[in-house]
């Protein structure tokens, strides 16, 4: 590879380095969303469709070892 | 063909794992993340990523930190009930989650999905976690996904992502 490429893939490395936005660990809620959200929270309890379900009885029955 | 979903290998990222290959053409930055972000963010413990195989394929992955959800409603009738009402929850956040191209639609979300849901149902009973939080792209089939996948709603909306929650007290034992 010339230096001139070598260059070239080391700019665009240092490029996609900067590319992917960092994670946003905080969600900070305000007025009609933080209203909304509250209304959600203090909801006794949530309808959840049929897939969901089947999503949440299938996780709890994965092994505790999923990930080796 | 289609996958064939028994056959998935999950794994965390290691220094080692070869992620060149990863190509995700619906999103640069879940594509980015992989490549340049998630080693480094796993070495300072900002996320921990978990790659699927199969066979010899890295087809997914997925990467997981902590979040925190925060608002500023005053609930009075909390106010009543609480000394202090909290206003900030904690939440496992999904930070990235992603298909590489020609795997799509064929189950493989829905597999890494439960995955996050085994370690949502794990920290809410060892450490405290109130919900589990997505920060979804802005695209109805993305939306679907979630909604479908784990019941999540929208809870904040800025110019290029929708975050979506599930409140994990409200999920049914079985």
């Amino acid at each position: 590879m010339s230096g001139i490429v070598r260059h070239c893939h080391s700019q665009r490395h240092e490029r996609r380095r900067t590319m992917a936005k960092p994670i946003e660990l905080e969600t900070t809620l305000k007025g009609e969303e933080a209203r909304a959200f509250n209304d959600y929270v203090s909801a006794p309890s949530q309808s959840f469709n049929k897939e969901s379900l089947d999503l949440f009885r299938e996780a709890r029955q994965l092994r505790k070892d999923w990930h080796r | 063909m289609p996958a064939d979903i028994n056959n998935l290998v999950f794994s965390k990222l290691a220094e080692t794992t070869d992620v060149s290959m990863f190509r995700c053409s619906d999103s640069d930055d879940l594509q980015d993340f992989l490549h340049s972000a998630a080693k480094e963010n796993q070495v300072q413990k900002i996320s921990t990523t978990y790659i699927v195989h199969l066979g010899p394929e890295l087809v997914a992955f997925f990467s997981l930190s902590m979040g925190c959800i925060k608002s500023d409603f005053v609930n009075r009738k909390m106010t009543l009930e609480m000394n202090d009402p909290p206003n900030s929850y904690p939440a496992l956040l999904l930070a990235r989650i992603a298909t590489r191209d020609g795997y799509r639609g064929q189950g493989i979300g829905r597999e890494m999905m439960k995955r996050v849901f085994n370690m949502a149902f794990d920290l809410t009973e060892q450490i405290g976690c109130r919900f589990v939080k997505v920060d979804a792209k802005k695209d109805p089939r993305t939306i679907r996904f979630y909604e479908k996948n784990g019941g999540f709603v929208r809870i904040h909306e800025n110019n290029d992502s929708i975050q979506m929650v599930v409140d994990l007290t409200k999920i049914p034992h079985e």
